[in-house]
């Protein structure tokens, strides 16, 4: 059963539409990341989900139940704020204990839960403090120990590892990761890092401008995007989009070479989408010239410049080329990704036989 | 390039540069602020006549006839405490409420920001009048519409009677300067960061435990100030009270500033006057040391 259903969810504030029409239904127990550019809804949609703002239209059901009007705190739900918004005068075990303590839990069972908390989060030598004493990744660990404590059905969570460092955002993502493990709650996760989406959830919502471009787990949405804009937000290098042409008998061809056969009618010109560990360099193929050469240690990215655009290529570390060098490069048939080029859509399975080894 | 340098310092030197540019400042300070000040102090130790300035020395004696024979200044002292203290705290509730009101999104808001500061803008002298007119025990609109609504069927005397007096004098003052705590207060509510009512609602707090834990913890600071400041000046306040009630029925409201105007320019005893001042000045100095005390204990 689902956890969460938005059935035709719009919002608009005034005259702007945020939301355009969200369907979505959220397995129990899943940890799924709303993804998505900056401004395209995300946070609108969390927070109708918490019952801080009201869909305009559509309908919100929690464990079947629709939720529309009931108020936020009849919800079950647990919130991790951006800010954290914790309550500054209160220290953090005070902060911790709030959300019990309006809810008439006794004190001494109170203090029990609190404790258990804590030492699941290791805040035990923080509870006396108050939460400007604390540091960014504290602070977190207490908003999420107040969402925590409660013990809720769902845990809504946006951006929280936004304002920290590399290194403590890895390590809270790992934390997060092995909670969720632990105590399989449903949560829903808001972020535009693409890394974190793809290494945390069990499901990915990809949004932009208020619409659900693609619902699936993190595998389905990186190998088979169902459009341009999924495409080139998933994956880092971005996928390089070139311009094909399809030739007599569905020859597909990238700067006038031939890289698949494809089940379309001459003259077409699909959008071809190539990501950078699917580029190898070849004594055939496409004709390119080296442009940047960025070494990582373990591997080298390295863009390579044909006629019909920018391709960037993940090659190996140790790989010796020189940027002004002349090329050639191939992709396999299978990993090549065609999307219309107008609108943008996927175009259905050109090459069905070699898909299924990766999907 | 040297535009600096070249700017003539007619031979002053850098040392002296600073002294000479805080001088008039601190001339007018002490003009304003030190010299009445001492001024108080000495002449609380003479026996001075306000028409003639005849002054004779007579130490802390109008400080013995103050605290002793007559019993005025506790009478006065009660009086004043008590009327800041009633007046500051329906000042507080008002303003707070109002301040609340204004920070959500109402109908009209910024016109009603505006209008809400008018009685602390409009004169003493015109407000007091205004409120006589509404108070008239024949004409004034209150006795007419309470009569009007079967509340009352006999006009009330709301000036010359007590306690009618002592209350509404602590209505108008409430009136006229609660628009102080929601200047104060608004500008504080409007910083509060809208997630922790957020997170207060979804932590199951109500309209009243949201006040309590994320409001009043965050509007604490300038109330204090609040409290501070208007606790001087409702402890010093004359003209209101002059105006209003003249400190009557008898004496019924009169304050301690009432008794230094009319030890000096009633009884033209100029020195007991500033005796009256500087009581109350100590007065004061001892609200604002326990203040800070209190203050200082709770951070
Ligand atoms: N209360 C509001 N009134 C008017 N417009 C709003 C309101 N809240 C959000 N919007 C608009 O709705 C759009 C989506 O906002 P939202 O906060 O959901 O974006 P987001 O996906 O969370 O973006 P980000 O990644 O930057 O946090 C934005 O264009 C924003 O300006
Ligand atoms: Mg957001």
């Amino acid at each position: 059963m689902s956890a969460i259903d938005l059935v035709g969810v719009r919002k608009q504030f005034g005259e702007t539409q945020v939301v355009r029409g969200v369907d979505l239904a959220v397995p129990s127990g899943a940890f799924l990341s709303l993804l998505g550019p900056s401004g395209c809804g995300k946070t609108t949609l969390l927070r109708m989900l918490a019952g801080l703002e009201t869909p305009s239209e559509g309908e919100i059901r929690i464990d079947g139940a629709v939720v529309n009007a009931v108020p936020p705190g009849a919800r079950d739900i647990a919130m991790v704020f951006q800010s954290y918004a914790l309550y500054p005068q209160m220290t953090v075990a005070q902060n911790i204990a709030y959300p019990l303590r309006k809810r008439g839990v006794p004190k001494g069972e109170r203090a029990g839960r609190v404790a258990a908390v804590a030492e699941m989060l290791q805040l035990g030598p923080l509870l006396e403090r108050k939460p400007r004493q604390l540091s960014g990744g504290q602070q977190q660990r207490v908003a999420l120990g107040r969402a925590l404590v409660r013990e809720p059905r769902i845990f809504l969570l946006d951006e929280p590892l936004s304002n920290l460092d590399a290194t403590l955002r890895s390590h809270m993502r790992a934390e997060l990761i092995e909670l969720h493990r632990r105590i399989g709650r449903t949560m829903v996760y808001v972020t535009h890092d693409q890394l974190e989406a793809m290494t945390m959830s069990t499901h990915i919502a990809v949004i932009d401008g208020g619409v659900v471009q693609q619902f699936g787990t993190p595998q389905q949405v990186y190998r088979r995007p169902v459009n341009r804009m999924v495409a080139g937000f998933i994956g880092t290098p971005a996928m390089a989009f070139v311009e094909g042409r399809v030739g007599e008998g569905g020859a597909l061809t990238l700067a006038g070479t031939r890289v698949a056969t494809v089940d379309a009618a001459p003259g077409a010109t699909p959008v071809i989408g190539i990501r950078a560990e699917d580029v190898r360099l070849a004594e055939i193929g496409v004709p390119a010239r080296v442009g940047l050469v960025e070494p990582i240690g373990h591997e080298t990215l390295v863009r390579l410049h044909c006629d019909a655009g920018i391709v960037t290529a993940r090659l190996p570390g140790d790989t010796a080329v020189q940027p002004g060098e002349q090329v050639h490069f191939t992709a396999d048939a299978g990993r090549l990704h065609l999307f219309d080029p107008i609108g943008g859509e996927r175009l259905t399975d050109p090459y069905q036989g070699n898909e299924r080894d990766h999907g | 390039m040297s535009a600096a340098a070249a700017i003539p310092r007619a031979g002053i030197s850098d040392r002296l540069l600073g002294p000479l540019l805080i001088a008039p400042v601190v001339v007018v300070l002490g003009a304003v602020i030190a010299y009445p000040l001492f001024a108080a102090l000495a002449l609380s130790l003479f026996a001075v006549d306000t028409l003639t300035l005849d002054a004779q020395w007579v130490g802390l004696g109008n400080f013995g006839e103050l605290l002793g024979s007559d019993g005025r200044f506790w009478t006065a002292l009660v009086v004043t405490l008590v009327w800041t203290a009633a007046t500051l705290a329906l000042q507080l509730v008002l303003g707070i409420a109002m301040a609340l009101l204004l920070n959500r999104d109402i109908w009209m808001r910024s016109l009603a920001r505006s209008l809400v500061l008018f009685p602390y803008f409009i004169s003493t002298v015109v407000a007091v009048l205004v409120w006589r007119w509404l108070f008239n025990d024949f004409f004034g609109l209150i006795n007419l519409a309470l009569i009007g609504g079967g509340v009352i069927d006999a006009p009330v005397d709301w000036l010359g009677s007590m306690p009618n007096a002592f209350v509404s004098l602590v209505v108008v003052g409430a009136w006229k300067f609660f628009p102080f705590v929601v200047i104060a207060v608004l500008a504080r509510l409007q910083s509060i960061p809208e997630s922790l009512y957020e997170a207060a609602r979804l932590d199951g707090a109500g309209v009243w435990a949201r006040f309590r834990d994320v409001t009043l913890p965050q509007i604490g600071e300038v109330l204090g100030i609040v409290v501070l400041l208007r606790a001087i000046w409702d402890f010093k306040e004359f003209d209101l009270i002059f105006l209003l009630t003249g400190g009557g029925p008898i004496d019924a409201t009169r304050t301690l500033p009432l008794i230094v105007y009319q030890e000096a320019f009633g009884l033209n005893r100029m020195g007991m006057a500033a005796a009256y001042a500087v009581s109350m000045m100590i007065v004061m100095l001892g609200f604002f040391a326990a203040y800070r005390a209190a203050v200082r204990g709770r951070a």
